[in-house]
């Protein structure tokens, strides 16, 4: 195995706001690491960062040993970088095939493989299938959760970045999502997953970091983690 | 006949308006950019055409296009591209200063009065179709409007840069993270919209035979408007609502008693002022409401 992200000593601000204040994780190729915190830890920020939305004060972002700072977002996704953000941000107005095809604009392996990848797409989310010709907007939250990770899968990324994806889906939703995303680590992807859920997170992690105001306040296997009976309560209040 | 007339007229502004409502809405969804130097692109074909007054038609009319295309694209690089990330209010500004910074040139060069110029002669005449009698203009107006919207909708729908646009007049942040390149986007949306004011540019001079520092200034109101009718980073939005205005203009000229005809204008933006008391989002609800991040 080896490194296939390294994050160290990262500093971003919201003007006099400090998001993140020195993080410092890792990620080796075919690991599923997990960021579980609080609201306002600076979990999407991170995300963000490592996706070139935000741009560090300090420290560095290396993929595979080499500096991914200042580089654009769209650079990064043709690095292997696809981030599904919070929100899924699914294009309402557009088809939900045009959606998949658009994950696809750095791919430069020809229509063919965009097709096949398609194909995987139907294969994985079946649901999708039936609706390729509709508005993406008419989907339901658990459809555009699931179209939103399709998409960016079109561009075949190295590391997938999720960010809160069990948000406001229902439970059925959810493990369903989780079950594909075990899938898609056992197919070799490597992913970086944020989770407010942290039970979720802990079952299908590798590893955990918690982050806590601007700083990774504990790390660990998640066996480790899930045997600390005061992790809710250090760091997230009231158990949940 | 005479009401076969009034909605051939209704169409052919209508379509005309579309084009630079387009022109205007296409900028505005991918940078959230109210470009009023879009009037400047109009006049530089103007004053192209006429510099090159003598030359073969061709000529005349590609080398306004291409002075369309790369003033747009001239405005994009050095003007809004450093500004990308500053807020719509001095992105407005800026397109404020270009505007006239490039009227003041046109000034500087070719003085203030309007220019008389002969471009498209042939096309003033008429042509009777039993009773009817349209201009040829309108005629070719109507045809190369018509086929240039149908040629922007295959551009929108089917080929990938545009569907790469929409996505971008959605979100551009999420297009981005999909991989669509903001300069390449941006820089074709200059582009396209300086295709969009030669057409209206043509028209224009041909239908009017003159030129001055200011002949874009008006057209490109009406685009505003046009595109806030339709709903402000919708694109089809901005051509329904371009549409909608040149309908209803030609209406309000045709059925308006005689002696309030000449404040035709005072009804046509009351009544879509009116209209966005109703509905203040517009014909389509575009994402002009969502921040930008």
């Amino acid at each position: 195995m080896s490194t296939l992200l390294r994050v160290e000593d990262l500093h971003v601000s919201y003007g006099s706001i400090a998001a993140l204040k020195g993080v410092s994780i890792s990620i080796e190729t075919g690991e599923f690491v997990a960021v579980i915190g609080p609201n306002g830890a600076g979990k999407s920020t991170l995300l963000r960062t490592v996706a070139g939305l935000n741009t560090p004060r300090q420290g560095t972002v290396l993929m595979n040993g080499i500096s991914i700072v200042g580089r654009a977002p769209e650079r990064l996704v043709a690095d292997g970088v696809s981030l599904v953000p919070e929100g899924r941000h699914i294009f309402g107005s557009l088809t939900v095939e045009e959606n998949m095809r658009l994950g696809a604009t750095t791919r430069t392996d020809g229509k063919l493989a965009v097709d096949a990848g398609i194909d995987r797409m139907s294969e994985l989310f079946p649901i999708l299938k039936e609706r390729f010709r509709q508005r993406a907007g008419l989907l339901s939250g658990g459809e555009q959760q699931m179209l939103a990770v399709a998409r960016a899968l079109m561009a075949a990324p190295k590391l997938l970045l999720l960010d809160e994806p069990s948000l406001g889906l229902a439970p059925l939703i959810v493990s369903a999502l989780y079950e594909t995303i075990a899938n898609l680590r056992a197919s070799g992807l490597t992913l970086l997953v944020v989770e407010q859920n942290i039970q979720l997170a802990l079952r299908a992690a590798d590893r955990a970091y918690v982050l806590d105001t601007g700083r990774i306040a504990l790390s660990g296997c998640s066996e480790e983690l899930r045997a600390m009976p005061n992790l809710h309560q250090a760091y997230f209040g009231a158990v949940a | 006949m005479n009401l076969l007339q009034t909605a051939i007229d209704a169409v052919n502004l209508g379509a005309i308006y579309a084009l630079a409502a387009l022109g205007v809405g296409l900028i505005f969804s991918v940078m959230r950019l109210i470009n009023f130097a879009h009037g400047e692109l109009i006049t530089a074909v103007g004053f192209t055409v006429y510099a090159l007054d003598g030359q073969p038609l061709v000529i005349r009319l590609g080398a306004g296009l291409l002075a369309a295309v790369v003033l747009a694209l001239l405005m994009e690089r050095t003007a809004f591209r450093p500004l990308r990330r500053a807020n719509p209010a001095t992105l407005l500004v800026t397109s404020f200063a270009v505007s006239y910074l490039l009227q003041h040139l046109v000034v500087l060069i070719f003085g203030a009065r309007p220019i008389g110029v002969s471009l498209l002669p042939e096309l003033s005449d008429s042509v009777a179709i039993g009773e009817l009698r349209l201009p040829l203009l309108e005629i070719v107006s109507i045809a190369a409007t018509l086929a240039l919207l149908g040629g922007m909708v295959f551009f929108f729908r089917r080929r990938p840069l545009g569907i790469q646009m929409r996505a971008a007049a959605e979100d551009f942040t999420m297009a981005r993270l999909v991989g669509v390149k903001a300069n390449s986007v941006i820089a074709a949306a200059f582009a396209i919209s300086g295709l969009l004011a030669a057409f209206l540019a043509f028209y224009q001079v041909a239908q009017s035979g003159t030129i001055s520092y200011r002949m874009g200034v008006d057209v490109v109101l009406i685009a505003f408007v046009a595109a806030v009718v339709g709903g402000m980073g919708s694109l089809a939005g901005a051509a329904l609502g371009g549409l909608l205005v040149g309908v209803t203009s030609v209406g309000l000229q045709t059925f308006l008693p005689a002696e309030w005809r000449p404040y035709r204008d005072a009804f046509l933006f009351g009544l879509f002022i009116a209209f966005l008391i109703g509905r203040p989002q517009g014909l389509i609800f575009g994402k002009a409401h969502r921040e930008r991040v």
